[in-house]
């Protein structure tokens, strides 16, 4: 299976200080040779180390607009923007500044993520409801089994059951991600509108997060991703801000502008906090988490079927949503209350500029091209009877090391370190205490 | 149990079964038997756990595995256990279930998760 992840390490500043290790959940970070390294299957993009390393040396990879751009000569450039980056100036910007922003950018057309966000909750809602109709006639471990959904539109949380919560993935929502429907959404309209090839439509999409950058390059469940770039808002940010910073006139639109950027309603809004997806399934029994730690703890439970009674479950690896996403720039509380200010704005935006607000009912819900594999990179061999003598292998080195858990070996704890081992990737030798203890004798 | 089975790569869905009956009978040896001990042993095709403990013992098991049956003191009813479905639960998960129990001198639970 091709593995690639936009998360990486810029060497020259790494003094590998262990602090990514440890803070792995998935513990997929070792120090090797001083440096740290990226065990890549195991890696779901969460982006912790990048915001816990102290030395800035872990980055999430993405394109440069320029290149891109001048890559995409000759075709219909379209922006499809995160709603995560419309909060993120301290201005009295709106959302249709930020579009307007983004356009001069060197876009041709630019839609609002919102849109996909708008339309994946509508159909989200949809399911839930078909579910719960054929529910009532089920036992309630074939209940147990599919409550509750579990939202796809974080990549990391999609990511983490496929590897860790394997019994979970019958609780996803088998709906393409919102990045995908706003895509597809724009694909169709320009082909109608301009009449091109969808060949000449070149998508660019302005990510929060390395995650959904990875979602792109390395689909999910399909084969091919709609969108032809990505990236981060940090990247496009200054620039952003610049000519964000300028606009002065926020109630009027030129003739350009009205024919070339497309918003949401404000269901899909407010989709990038977290809560705002929850809030547009129009149930009470639902359940919001943020922070990779507590999507965890959840889906522990989850899979324990210790959560009754939850009929939909919006988990986001980062606090606050997305708009707490790691390439943000703005702190998430502050995103936070800018956001809600935007969501009311939609009044205004609805009465000015009525035409740039595409409908719910104009997003045809696409579901999985393909069935989510499972990611077996937790478990120690394919062949269960090597696996088990492995296991047995690990026990025994397990405990002929400190259990200090101090992680200057390089893996960050003794048993993954002991397990290292038995998987041929580390040596006992790399353990300090031991060979100091050693030496003592 | 449930982390090192998925590590064995065993699969997620017998995972979850060997999990449940697991839990259904050490529920039963923490409210019934005043605590016991557990003996998980893994083998390539299938798990064996046995739960023992030195409790005062069912009477009547034919009437025990009966759903909805329940001698749960009030304290665990409390909590939310004691619904009369833990052994019940734990016979629909597992492949093979033997009980032995003698009245006043304990209860042992030997259950079986085939992998499939």
């Amino acid at each position: 299976m091709k593995k690639l992840h936009s998360v990486s390490l810029i060497g020259d500043l790494c003094v590998g200080c262990t602090t990514c290790s440890k803070g792995c959940p998935t513990q997929a970070i070792r120090v090797r040779g001083g440096k740290a390294t990226i065990y890549d299957i195991r890696c779901i993009d969460c982006a912790q180390c990048i915001r816990i390393c102290p030395y800035h040396a872990k980055i999430a990879v993405t394109d440069t607009l320029e290149e891109r751009l001048s890559a995409a000569s000759g075709k219909v450039k379209v922006a499809i923007v995160s709603p995560a980056l419309y909060p993120q100036f301290e201005s009295q910007a709106t959302r249709i500044d930020v579009l307007k922003a983004v356009r001069q950018l060197g876009f041709d057309y630019v839609f609002d993520e919102s849109i996909g966000y708008s339309g994946y909750v509508s159909a989200a809602r949809q399911m839930l409801r078909e579910k719960q109709e054929m529910a009532a006639d089920m036992s309630e471990d074939e209940k147990n089994e599919i409550f509750p959904m579990i939202s796809t539109t974080c990549p990391v949380v999609v990511r983490l059951i496929q590897m860790k919560y394997r019994a979970l993935i019958s609780h996803l929502v088998t709906l393409d991600s919102p990045t995908e429907l706003t895509a597809q959404y724009a694909i169709d309209y320009l082909c109608q509108k301009l009449q091109i090839q969808r060949s000449l439509i070149y998508i660019c999409y302005i990510s929060p997060c390395p995650a959904k950058v990875t979602a792109v390059v390395n689909p999910l469940w399909k084969k091919k991703s709609l969108i032809s770039t990505c990236v981060g808002t940090h990247d496009v940010y200054p620039q952003l801000r610049k000519i964000v910073d300028k606009i002065k006139e926020h109630d009027s639109l030129t003739h350009e502008e009205e024919r070339a950027i497309r918003i949401s309603d404000p269901e899909g809004l407010r989709c990038a906090a977290i809560g705002g997806e929850t809030t547009a399934m129009l149930i009470e029994n639902f359940l919001g988490v943020d922070g990779i730690e507590n999507v965890i703890d959840i889906l522990e439970e989850i899979d324990r079927d210790n959560i009754k009674k939850i009929a939909y479950v919006e988990a986001t690896c980062c606090f606050g949503g997305c708009i707490g996403g790691p390439l943000t720039v703005m702190n998430r509380f502050a995103a936070r209350a800018k956001l809600r200010e935007q969501v009311h704005e939609y009044f205004m935006e609805k009465e000015l500029f009525p035409q740039l607000i595409v409908s719910e009912e104009e997003i045809i819900p696409q579901v999985w091209e393909l069935p989510l594999p499972e990611n077996h990179a937790m478990r120690l061999s394919e062949n269960i009877g090597e696996a088990m003598t492995k296991y047995e292998q690990i026990d025994e080195i397990l405990a002929t090391l400190p259990q200090l858990d101090c992680g200057a070996c390089g893996a960050p704890s003794c048993a993954a370190m002991a397990e290292d081992i038995v998987q041929g990737r580390a040596s006992i030798n790399n353990c300090i205490i031991r060979q100091k203890r050693m030496n003592k004798e | 149990m449930k982390k090192s089975l998925s590590r064995l790569g065993v699969k997620a869905e017998d995972v979850k079964r060997a999990s449940i009956a697991m839990y259904e009978a050490e529920i039963n040896a923490v409210i019934h038997g005043h605590g016991g001990m557990a003996e998980v042993t893994v083998f390539p095709d299938q798990v064996k756990i046995v739960i023992e403990d030195h409790g005062p013992g069912i009477p009547d098991l034919d009437q025990a595995m009966v759903a909805g049956w329940s001698t749960a003191p009030d304290l665990a009813r409390e909590m939310g256990f004691g619904a009369g479905m833990g052994l019940p639960n734990i016979k629909k998960n597992c492949d093979e279930l033997k009980i032995d129990t003698k009245v006043g001198e304990g209860t042992c639970v030997t259950m079986i998760v085939k992998f499939t």
